[in-house]
């Protein structure tokens, strides 16, 4: 046993011998991994920031929203409450949200508006307070305006007659729907049978993921399609479609930063070994003459490479830790455009991940052309 | 041991002619002797003899347990010494040593008796760089003998030696190897000539078998 630790042991002094006498080698087989590692994280972190972007605009929910519009008249718009309450069965379990209302073809007259829509709704509209179930009758009309206070009451004029009707602030989407301006919102109870001369369904549908947005779109058409129905669709896919790609993008990037490294470490340290190598070369056959074999001297110059890479890529990742952004943080204020916020930038177990797979690639590749030489009978080089 | 050359030839790498072709012998216990001109591949025999070449015809046979040229073969049948830049540059003489003969799993016990009857026991704590030439060949000598090894090989060993050192060698050489070792020297070197009889003449020409080597 004793044996086995006499020649690494041999074997390591030797290696502390030739590092003392040219600092220059060791050095550079620890700055090349530091500044290595320094350039990806930065490259990962800002990529990272890119897609966090990205994520972001994908968790909006008017990018997920569907929007389905149809006009129903004739036979179409007769039982109007069945109608649509199969229609919301049929979309709402596909959906985080669903929203369903109606607009007729007739308008009332405000003090914002001459002509402010007049929009149905039911239960479909979730963020209006309904009464409680056992609470009957018609409900209440209500108006949306901008610049209406909430729970105010307002006077309007509906068919020639003066009405006064509460005032609410509705949440998106149903607002954004109608970029904003006044409308009239009134129960289907109360105006149903007005419903048979024609009226336009509206649905907006928001799904739980941007996936499944582009899923259900493709359903709604679908089914629009086979029904022979003329529901026109309007969603943001298109764009989801375009930040899907862009994410995958970043995939493709994180891996061609991991080869870059990877090649680039390689062939640096790999000239780097061999130089020593042949150096050293008289030395290892001597050893190997001595029965010492290459499995052995491999693992230490595997080993040797292996430590003074580990060394360069930790110290670049304390680098980044502590003084990137502190440096950053002091340009800021000097250099136009150059954020201060750079909690984005920070780095994450995946970016060391690659770093490290990157890293044990490159040595491995580096002692390659080692291994290769080690493989050379040490007759040639003991003459 | 005993160590067999069947139609052995070698070629190095990217040379043009073999050094050697078809050479067949086969060398006993005791101590044989390589002579010859510089070039002729008396030292390439040795390295072939030792595994540290592959020859490109022929074959290499011992009677060892162990294959010519593997780890153990080297660590535990062969003691090689160089003509030159033998030593472990970072370790003194005895640390020398004492690796060669814990590697090779032999016992240590020895390496004192060796350092003294090569006249070296005083410079056992000296560095190779710290020596002349004929003290670094006794050290390379007794760095190979403390393993007891049943093959011994010296290429060269009283290369650029003095007398005194040439005859403390011969002295080693003749009475101190145990009994079953086979030692073959390669020497140009007239003063080893009186070593032994088995004596392979490698001035007549190449050995091979349409030629071989004259023993006298």
């Amino acid at each position: 046993m004793l044996s086995w630790i006499l020649i690494p042991g041999y074997l390591l002094r030797n290696t502390l011998h030739r590092w003392i006498e040219n600092l220059a080698s060791p050095a550079t087989k620890v700055m090349v991994p530091l500044l290595l590692s320094v350039l990806a994280l930065l490259i990962l972190g800002a990529l990272r920031a890119a897609e966090a972007g990205l994520r972001e605009q994908l968790e909006r929910d008017d990018l997920r929203m569907i929007r389905l519009v149809e006009n129903r008249y004739g036979d179409f718009a007769k039982n109007p409450t069945g109608t649509i309450a199969g229609e919301r069965s049929l979309w709402a379990p596909y959906c985080e949200r669903y929203e369903s209302f109606q607009t007729l073809p007739f308008s009332v007259e405000t003090r914002w508006s001459p002509r402010t829509p007049v929009v149905v709704y039911d239960q479909a509209l979730s963020f209006i307070d309904l009464p409680e179930p056992e609470v009957t009758g018609p409900r209440e009309i209500l108006l949306y305006a901008d610049k209406a206070s909430d729970n105010g009451l307002e006077t309007v004029l509906f068919q020639k007659m003066k009405l006064t009707v509460g005032t609410r602030s509705l949440p998106n989407p149903v607002k954004e729907f109608f970029d904003g301006r006044a409308f009239l919102l009134v129960p289907i109870e109360m105006i149903e049978s007005e419903m048979d001369r024609g009226y336009t369904h509206i649905q907006l549908l928001i799904p739980p993921t941007a996936e499944e947005s582009i899923s259900l779109e493709t359903k709604v058409r679908s089914f629009s399609l086979l029904e022979k129905r003329s529901i026109r669709t309007s969603s943001s896919t298109a764009l989801l479609k375009r930040l899907r790609s862009l994410l995958d993008g970043q995939k493709a990037a994180r891996l061609i930063l991991g080869l870059t490294i990877t090649l680039i470490l390689s062939l640096i340290l790999a000239s780097l070994s061999l130089l020593e190598f042949r150096q050293e070369a008289y030395l290892m056959a001597l050893l190997r003459s001595f029965g010492v074999g290459v499995g052995m001297l491999l693992a230490h110059i595997f080993l040797e490479t292996c430590f003074l890479t580990i060394l360069g890529v930790v110290l670049g990742v304390l680098l980044v830790e502590r003084f990137v952004p502190m440096g950053m943080e002091a340009l800021s204020g000097s250099v136009p455009g150059l954020r201060a916020d750079f909690s984005q930038v920070s780095m994450v177990e995946s970016d060391l991940q690659l770093l490290a797979i990157a890293s044990v690639v490159g040595v491995c590749l580096a002692v390659l052309p080692v291994f290769v030489g080690l493989r050379k009978r040490p007759g040639l080089i003991l003459s | 041991m005993k160590l067999t050359f069947e139609k052995v030839g070698y070629r190095y790498p990217k040379g043009r002619e073999s050094v050697f072709e078809d050479f067949s012998y086969e060398f006993e216990a005791g101590i044989s002797i390589l002579k010859g001109y510089s070039g002729c591949g008396k030292s390439t025999l040795l390295r072939l003899g030792a595994g540290l070449l592959s020859p490109s015809q022929g074959v290499v046979r011992s009677d060892s347990k162990y294959r010519a040229g593997s780890s153990a073969y080297l660590r535990r049948e062969v003691g090689f010494v160089f003509q030159q830049l033998n030593l472990l540059p970072l370790a003194s003489v005895r640390r020398n040593a004492v690796l060669a003969a814990r590697f090779g799993g032999a016992s240590v016990k020895k390496i004192d008796k060796w350092l003294d009857v090569l006249g070296i026991a005083d410079l056992a704590k000296c560095r190779p760089q710290e020596l002349s030439g004929g003290q670094q060949q006794r050290a390379a000598l007794g760095r190979a003998l403390v393993k007891e090894p049943r093959l011994l090989l010296l290429d060269e060993p009283t290369s650029g030696l003095d007398d005194k050192n040439t005859e403390i060698i011969k002295h080693v050489v003749a009475n101190e190897l145990p009994s079953g070792t086979t030692c073959i020297i390669a020497t140009h070197d007239h003063r080893l000539l009186s070593l032994t009889n088995a004596i392979l003449d490698f001035n007549t020409g190449l050995p091979s078998s349409e030629h071989p080597a004259s023993v006298d």
